[in-house]
C-alpha cells in the first residue's frame, strides 16, 4: 500500500481525535477528492501571537510521484499570503524543509504543516521572497507588520 | 654525461637521501595530482573529444583499480548519493530482531506485515529501513532520514564471525 494512503489514513485519525496536537492548527488537511491523493488542499488557523491570529489560512499540496523521497510541493493558495517568507504573487513558500535538500522522507504532511505554524510564528527576513514585509520585519515595526496583514486579510489587494 | 643537478649547480640532499618516507611523500603527491586530473577530464564533457587521448594515457598509468574508485567518486559527486556498493554492504536485521510495531519511516509500514521483511540497519545510527526504501533514498542522499547523520562518514564494520556463527546456529539449533 502506498505511503500517501497509509499518510490520508493516520491524517484522519488524528484529525478526528480530540486533544491532540494539531487541534489548535489544522481545520482541515484532505485530498481534493478521494480518488487522487496526489492533491490535497488544507486550512490552517493563524497562531496566537502572530499577526495571523483569528484567520483561516489556505493551503495547497501536491504529492510527487515519488513521494515521499522527493517533498510535497506546497503553496499558499487560492488566497494571496502576506509573509516575508512567501512569494505574495504565486505563494510559493521559501522553507528548507520542502527542498530537495533538506527534505527527509521520514516526514509527512502533519510535519510540513507545522513547520508552515512555526514559519509564522518566527519569519526569516534574512530570506525573503517578500522584500516588503521583510523591511518592515527587520526594523522591527510590529504594529505596521499586523496592521498589513490584517488589511490583506479583510480584503485589501 | 652530466646530470641535471650538475648542470645547474644544485646539490640536492634529496637524491643522496634515500629515506622511504620522502618517496612515499612524492609518490602521494603525484597521486593527488593524477586523481585531480583525471577528476577534471572525467567530467568536463564540453571537451570529451580533445580528452579521449589524454585519458587513454592516463589509463596506462593509473591501476585499473584505482580507476574505478575515483569514477565512483565521480559518480557519486554528480548523484550527491551513496554509492551502489555501501547500500549493498548495509547489515540485514533479522527477523527475530524486529519488534512487532516498528515500522519503517519511509513506507510506514510495519516490518513484520511482510512475512519476509528484508531489513537493513544504518551504521552509527542504527536507524532501521526497509532496503527497498533506503536504497532509494540513499541513492540519492547520504543522510539517514530520522537523525541525519551522515552515514557515509562512518566505514560499516562487517562482523563475519559473527554472521558464521548466527548460520550455524541456524542449522543445528
Amino acid at each position: 500500500m502506498s505511503r500517501i494512503v497509509k499518510e490520508y489514513k493516520k491524517i484522519k485519525k488524528v484529525l478526528e481525535g480530540h486533544g491532540e496536537a494539531f487541534e489548535n492548527l489544522i481545520v482541515q488537511l484532505a485530498p481534493v477528492n478521494e480518488y487522487d491523493l496526489l492533491s490535497w488542499k488544507a486550512t490552517i488557523r493563524g497562531p496566537s501571537d502572530t499577526p495571523y491570529n483569528g484567520f483561516s489560512i489556505g493551503l495547497t499540496i501536491k504529492i510527487p510521484s515519488d513521494y515521499p523521497i522527493s517533498p510535497p510541493m506546497v503553496k499558499f493558495e487560492p488566497y494571496k499570503m502576506p509573509h516575508c517568507n512567501v512569494n505574495f504573487q504565486t505563494g510559493e513558500i521559501c522553507l528548507d524543509i520542502l527542498t530537495r535538500q533538506h527534505w527527509s522522507p521520514a516526514w509527512d504532511l502533519l510535519h510540513v504543516l507545522k513547520a508552515i505554524e512555526q514559519l509564522l510564528q518566527e519569519p526569516v527576513p534574512e530570506s525573503p521572497l517578500n522584500v516588503d514585509i521583510a523591511n518592515i520585519l527587520k526594523e522591527g515595526d510590529r504594529t505596521a507588520y499586523t496592521g498589513l496583514v490584517r488589511y490583506y486579510f479583510c480584503g485589501g489587494t | 654525461m652530466s646530470n641535471y643537478q650538475e648542470e645547474h649547480g644544485i646539490q640536492d640532499d634529496a637524491v643522496s637521501r634515500t629515506a622511504t618516507d620522502d618517496n612515499e611523500a612524492t609518490r602521494q603527491d603525484i597521486r593527488t595530482q593524477l586523481r585531480e586530473i583525471f577528476r577534471l577530464y572525467s567530467s568536463d564533457e564540453d571537451h570529451q573529444e580533445d580528452n579521449t587521448t589524454l585519458l587513454e594515457l592516463l589509463s596506462q598509468l593509473i591501476p585499473e583499480s584505482l580507476q574505478e574508485e575515483w569514477l565512483e567518486q565521480l559518480d557519486q559527486h554528480d548523484k550527491k548519493g551513496c554509492p551502489e556498493s555501501f547500500i549493498d554492504s548495509l547489515p540485514r536485521v533479522s527477523k527475530r530482531n524486529l519488534s512487532s510495531t516498528s515500522a519503517c519511516s519511509i513506507c510506514f509500514s510495519v516490518f513484520l506485515e511482510d512475512d519476509y521483511p528484508l531489513v537493513v540497519e544504518l551504521p552509527h545510527c542504527d536507524h532501521r529501513f526497509d532496503l527497498e526504501c533506503i536504497s532509494i533514498w540513499l541513492s540519492k542522499s547520504t543522510t539517514c532520514p530520522l537523525c541525519r547523520d551522515d552515514v557515509m562518514s562512518h566505514k560499516v564494520k562487517i562482523d563475519s564471525s559473527k554472521a558464521e556463527l548466527e548460520e550455524d546456529w541456524g542449522m543445528y539449533g
